[in-house]
Formats: C-alpha cells, sequence, structure tokens
C-alpha cells in the first residue's frame, strides 16, 4: 500500500489541490447565490409575483439579471464537477498499469516476491481509498452547491451526477476502466483516450436511456407554477411537475385517461392535437383542439422523492461495474507477458 | 546432471511472437552454483531465456525448470528464489534510492537492508539521491543491489553492464562477484562482451539465431578446441575425431578453430590454444545463417 501511495502521491496531491481550489470556488459562489436567491425569493421580489412598484421592479430586475449571468458560471462549475471524478479514476488507472507496463518497471514489479495479483489488489485499494477520501467530500460540496446555486433539481440529468455519490463511485469505475484498458492497450496516452471515450459512451449512455425508465414516473396537469426554493432553473416553470422533480415529457393525454399514460398514450395524444391544428384554415388555437378532441396538457416526470432510489441505480451499476472489471483485470494481469 | 544439480533446465523450449522465433528448440542445463555467461548476438533469443525464466512470460513449447519448478506467473514461492535484473534496468525514477529500498524490502521476504547499504556505501551512492538524478551506472548498481539484497538462490541478469563506462562496468562486475561468492547463489548472465565472460565466468551458452550453439564449462570449453594452422594453398584434411567450427583462409594458409576429443598429434598442422573469446566467436560466427551456408542446428550437432 505504501508502494502504490509513493507512486501515485504526485497525481493524488495534485488532485486534491485542485478539488480544494474547485471547492473554494463552488463555496464562494454558492453562498453568494445563495443569497442573491433569498433576495429575489422574498419580498418585495417575491420572484416578481408579488406586487411591485416602479422602484421595486428596477431592484428587482437588477438582482434577476445578476442571477440570470452566473448561469454561464454555474456551468462551468458542473462541467468541472461532472468530469473530476472520472478523469482522477482514469488518470489513477492509467498510471496504475500502462505507465507501468511502457516504463517496464512492471518487469521490476512483477519478479518481487509477491503475486500480480497481490500487486494489483494493492493498487486498487489505496487507489479507492484515495478516490473516496478526495471524492466524498467533494460529493458533498458540490451536492450543497446544486442546491445553494438553484441551476437546476438536484433529480434532473444536468446535476444529478454531481448530486449524491455517483461521482464517487464513478471516479472508481473510470479507475477499474482504465487498469483493464491498459492491461490490453499497454499505452497510457491511448488507453487514457480508450478510456475517456468509453466511459463518456457509457454515461450518456445510462444517463440518457437507462435511468429514465429505471424511475417510476408521475403525470401533472401543464400549467404555470410559480418559483419558489427548491426549484428548477429559469424564472417561470410553466410545467406541471413539482420543482424539485425531474421532468421527462410533455404531450396530451385523453382527459378519461386515469393513472400514468404510457408514452405511446402521450405520443397519439399530441400527434392528433398537430393534425387538429393544421386541418382547419385558419388554423384552429391549440386550446380549442384540445377541448375539440378532449385532451388535456399534462407532463411525465420523476418525483424528487426518488433521487436516492436513482442514486442507488446509478452508483450501484457503476460500483458493480468496477467490481467485474476488477475481477477481469485480476484475470487477465496472469497472462500479460513481458 | 540431475534436478537438483541444476538451477535451470529448457528441454526443446520454445518462444514464438507473432511471426518471429524467441527462442527455438532450446535444450540446455545450467548447473548449480556457477556463474554462467549468455553469449549471443541481438535477437539470438537471450533476453527471451531469461524473461521466460524469470517467469515474466510463458514457453510457446516445450519445458522450463527453474530451480526444479515451472517459472509462471502464479509460482509464488520461486519469486522469492530468483532475482532477475532487466536489460533496461526499470526502476522508479521519481523515487529516491532510500525508497527503492524499503520497496525492496517490503516485497520481499528475504530481503537483507545490511547487504543493500553496504553495496550502496562501497559506491558512494547517497540514499536520499533521486533514481531519475543517477548516472546512468549508478542506477545500473541500484538496480542490482535490488536483486542481490533479495539473497535469491539464483540471480538472472540481463546485460547488467551494457551501456557502462569501462570503470562503472568494472565496479558493477566486480562487486557482482564479491556478493556472489559471499552468497553463493548462482548466476545466470546475459551479455555482449566477451571479455567479461572470461573474466568471471565459469560456464558459457551461445545462443545464436534463437539456438543453443554450444553449453558447457569455460575449461572444458578451452580444453577441447584448437587452432589448427598449416602454411599455403593446401586442401589437407583434418584427422577424423575433429569437428570443425570455423574456417578461415588467407594467402598465408588456412586456419581451422576446430573442437578435439583426443589428443591430437598430426605434425603437419600447427597447433594453438585459442582464448575462450575465440571459441565463442567462432561458434558465433558459424551460427550465423549467412555465412558458409551452414546453420546453427547443424554447428550445435557438430559440437556435441
Amino acid at each position: 500500500m505504501w508502494f502504490v501511495w509513493r507512486q501515485q502521491r504526485s497525481i493524488v496531491i495534485a488532485f486534491a489541490l485542485l478539488a480544494v481550489v474547485v471547492s473554494v470556488w463552488a463555496l464562494i459562489m454558492g453562498l453568494h447565490e445563495q443569497t442573491l436567491w433569498r433576495e429575489y425569493l422574498a419580498a418585495p421580489c417575491k420572484g416578481e409575483f408579488g406586487g411591485l412598484t416602479p422602484s421595486d421592479a428596477k431592484f428587482c430586475e437588477g438582482l434577476q439579471s445578476t442571477v440570470s449571468s452566473s448561469g454561464k458560471l454555474n456551468d462551468v462549475v458542473v462541467g468541472i464537477a461532472v468530469a473530476f471524478a472520472p478523469l482522477f479514476g482514469l488518470i489513477l488507472g492509467v498510471n496504475a498499469v500502462a505507465q507501468e507496463i511502457e516504463q517496464k518497471t512492471i518487469r521490476l514489479a512483477w519478479t518481487q516476491s509477491g503475486s500480480r495479483a497481490r500487486w494489483l489488489t494493492n493498487k486498487y485499494l489505496a487507489s479507492v481509498v484515495s478516490l473516496v477520501v478526495i471524492l466524498a467530500p467533494l460529493c458533498w460540496l458540490f451536492s450543497w452547491w446544486v442546491g445553494a446555486s438553484h441551476d437546476a433539481a438536484r433529480i434532473t440529468q444536468k446535476v444529478f451526477v454531481i448530486s449524491g455519490f455517483v461521482e464517487v463511485a464513478c471516479g472508481i469505475f473510470c479507475f477499474a476502466l482504465a487498469v483493464v484498458v491498459g492491461l490490453l492497450l499497454r499505452r497510457p496516452g491511448w488507453s487514457l483516450a480508450v478510456g475517456v471515450v468509453l466511459y463518456a459512451a457509457i454515461f450518456l449512455g445510462f444517463t440518457t436511456q437507462v435511468l429514465p425508465s429505471l424511475g417510476s414516473p408521475s403525470v401533472a396537469v401543464m400549467q404555470s407554477t410559480q418559483l419558489g426554493e427548491g426549484s428548477s432553473s429559469g424564472f417561470y416553470s410553466s410545467g406541471g411537475a413539482p420543482a424539485d422533480s425531474w421532468p421527462l415529457s410533455t404531450g396530451y393525454e385523453p382527459k378519461t385517461e386515469r393513472g400514468v399514460p404510457s408514452t405511446s398514450v402521450i405520443n397519439q395524444g399530441t400527434n392528433n392535437m398537430s393534425r387538429c391544428a393544421i386541418s382547419e384554415t385558419p388554423p384552429l388555437s391549440e386550446s380549442h383542439c384540445a377541448q375539440h378532441l378532449g385532451l388535456i396538457a399534462v407532463q411525465l416526470y420523476i418525483p424528487g422523492d426518488q433521487f436516492w432510489t436513482l442514486q442507488s441505480f446509478e452508483g450501484g451499476f457503476y460500483l458493480i461495474a468496477a467490481a467485474l472489471l476488477a475481477a477481469l483485470s485480476l484475470l487477465v494481469v496472469r497472462r500479460v507477458e513481458q | 546432471m540431475n534436478e537438483e544439480e541444476s538451477v535451470l533446465e529448457a528441454v526443446n523450449l520454445d518462444k514464438r511472437y507473432r511471426r518471429t522465433w524467441g527462442l527455438r528448440e532450446c535444450t540446455l542445463t545450467i548447473p548449480k552454483g556457477r556463474v554462467v555467461a549468455l553469449v549471443g548476438p541481438n535477437g539470438s533469443g537471450k533476453s527471451t531465456l531469461l524473461r521466460m525464466a524469470a517467469g515474466l512470460s510463458e514457453p510457446s513449447g516445450g519445458t522450463l525448470r527453474v530451480l526444479g519448478r515451472s517459472p509462471s506467473p502464479g509460482t509464488d514461492d520461486l519469486r522469492e528464489r530468483v532475482g532477475y535484473l532487466d536489460q533496461d534496468r526499470p526502476l522508479y525514477r521519481s523515487f529516491r534510492v532510500a525508497e527503492m529500498l524499503r520497496f525492496g524490502e517490503m516485497n520481499n521476504p528475504t530481503w537483507s537492508m545490511d547487504v543493500a547499504k553496504n553495496h550502496l556505501a562501497l559506491l558512494d551512492i547517497p540514499l536520499r539521491s533521486r533514481v531519475g538524478n543517477l548516472s546512468g551506472g549508478q542506477q545500473a548498481q541500484v538496480a542490482l543491489t535490488l536483486c542481490l539484497a533479495k539473497q535469491p538462490e539464483l540471480l538472472l541478469l540481463d546485460e547488467p553492464a551494457a551501456a557502462l563506462d569501462p570503470v562503472a562496468r568494472e565496479d558493477l562486475l566486480r562487486l557482482l562477484m564479491r556478493q556472489v561468492a559471499d552468497s553463493g547463489s548462482s548466476v545466470v548472465l546475459s551479455t555482449h562482451a566477451l571479455s567479461d565472460v572470461a573474466a568471471i565466468c565459469d560456464y558459457v551458452v551461445v545462443l545464436a539465431h534463437a539456438h543453443v550453439v554450444l553449453s558447457n564449462d569455460t575449461e572444458y570449453i578451452v580444453e577441447t578446441h584448437r587452432i589448427l594452422s598449416i602454411v599455403g594453398d593446401s586442401d589437407l584434411a583434418p584427422p577424423p575425431g575433429i569437428t570443425i567450427i570455423n574456417e578461415q583462409r588467407s594467402a598465408r594458409g588456412r586456419s581451422l578453430l576446430v573442437r578435439v576429443e583426443l589428443p591430437f598429434n598430426d605434425i603437419r598442422w600447427r597447433v594453438d590454444r585459442p582464448t575462450l573469446e575465440e571459441i565463442v566467436l567462432a561458434y558465433l560466427r558459424e551460427g550465423s545463417p549467412h555465412r558458409d551456408g551452414r546453420n546453427a542446428d547443424e554447428i550445435e550437432n557438430g559440437a556435441r
């Protein structure tokens, strides 16, 4: 363990310093945005839903502008937060194996008395400890920042991965991925590149295709809602879903529909609405068509209370995948020739 | 020679890379307690043999036994008993020398820190220096120290003195021999330097084009080889019982390096004792497929 720590010390320290810098930045930004939002949602502005006097309106517009301008910086924070753990894991993993193979120090390591399996197990243990020690507090801080910045509800795709513990699992998964790729490709540069591409594909595939189907959706009738504490981004939430939920899709369903409609029902309703709107000259209004066809605008969403369930699914997926990759690497390492 | 007397035994050992043979039908036995030179040109299979013996790669065919066991990634107790120095002398360049020693200590139950520190003290290599800041010769000594302090029964050294200046080379080999004499380890070292072979080795294995072409005691090799010279353009055939290893013609006459099993008494030939270097060179020359149309198999068979 000492040896692995000594070998990876510079990388771990570099990422720890980076984590501190990002944390301080996120903390300052989060506190600032939290204060702005509290002011904006309190009297006299009340999210601009209050009875504003002209002077209040000017003040509230300025406040709104300030809140709005922080959106781009929020995107930067989210980008860094999303990339931090995977990059940390991948670089540690590449350094652990591919770098050793390329520099041939693996010949030194593999001709000592310990077995290759022990050598690799030590790498896993030391690296997982480093990842958890640095990523766990960072995840906690990002989770707080997501709430403080009001950038998006924590269950939405944009910030889901940085709210909770999924980032820690991603880091561990990326480490295992880089180890396996490194054992196969033996070149650090290529291993890192392939690792990044593979992880990006898996991450996007899981987040966009798998995760939405793992939640139990609810349906809400579309309506304008007033902005409130914990809302998702934007100043006027026009959907019917609660502010802390993950909106999946909007469309139309028959008024007689009971329970959560299937996607095909919503698609059919939406198609009927489109046909209705263009069938008449001049085109009928949306509300007229909806009344004529007996449809109602609805929004499918995953309620915010399923946040930890989905965190468990995604985090569990990465941890199980990491365990499988670790088992694979322990098999492969015995067969690697030097 | 039985298994207990040999440290390394190969029978029809093959190692095939994608399109080429690293080693082919290699059969040899290396006795215990010797300093063995593995000699051959680049690509002859020296490093391949040593890496297989160290358990870094597996044979494609045949059998290999090291200290009575088959080396493989799973042979844990064999790694404790074998020290291996790679030709690239890989070390963790960001580590300090003391940290490299700690690495060796933590990974080897038979490690002797006294041996390691004494060896480095003799060479004035500071323990606080970073490995990456050391000279090539010092790095080679640190790498060798890691092998020696492990106190293995068998040391496999792949060109330990390659690319070193003469002083560093002499230092390295002298200290190596001193440690080996103290510990009683067997040593197999590959080298291109034939002067090293004569100076420190008592057993020689010559590899050419993935085949063993000569394998025996240095004394026995010198005793059983002669240079026969005859003046003039004579086609006089040497007597029976002699194997011609190498023949050279010049304006003055013919010169044959031959292997003789019996005392040679033919007054028509001038007889000289060749040096070990001359013998090894003759085998290496004849091991080349580009010379005289004879290949290593024929030479090997002829030599036996």
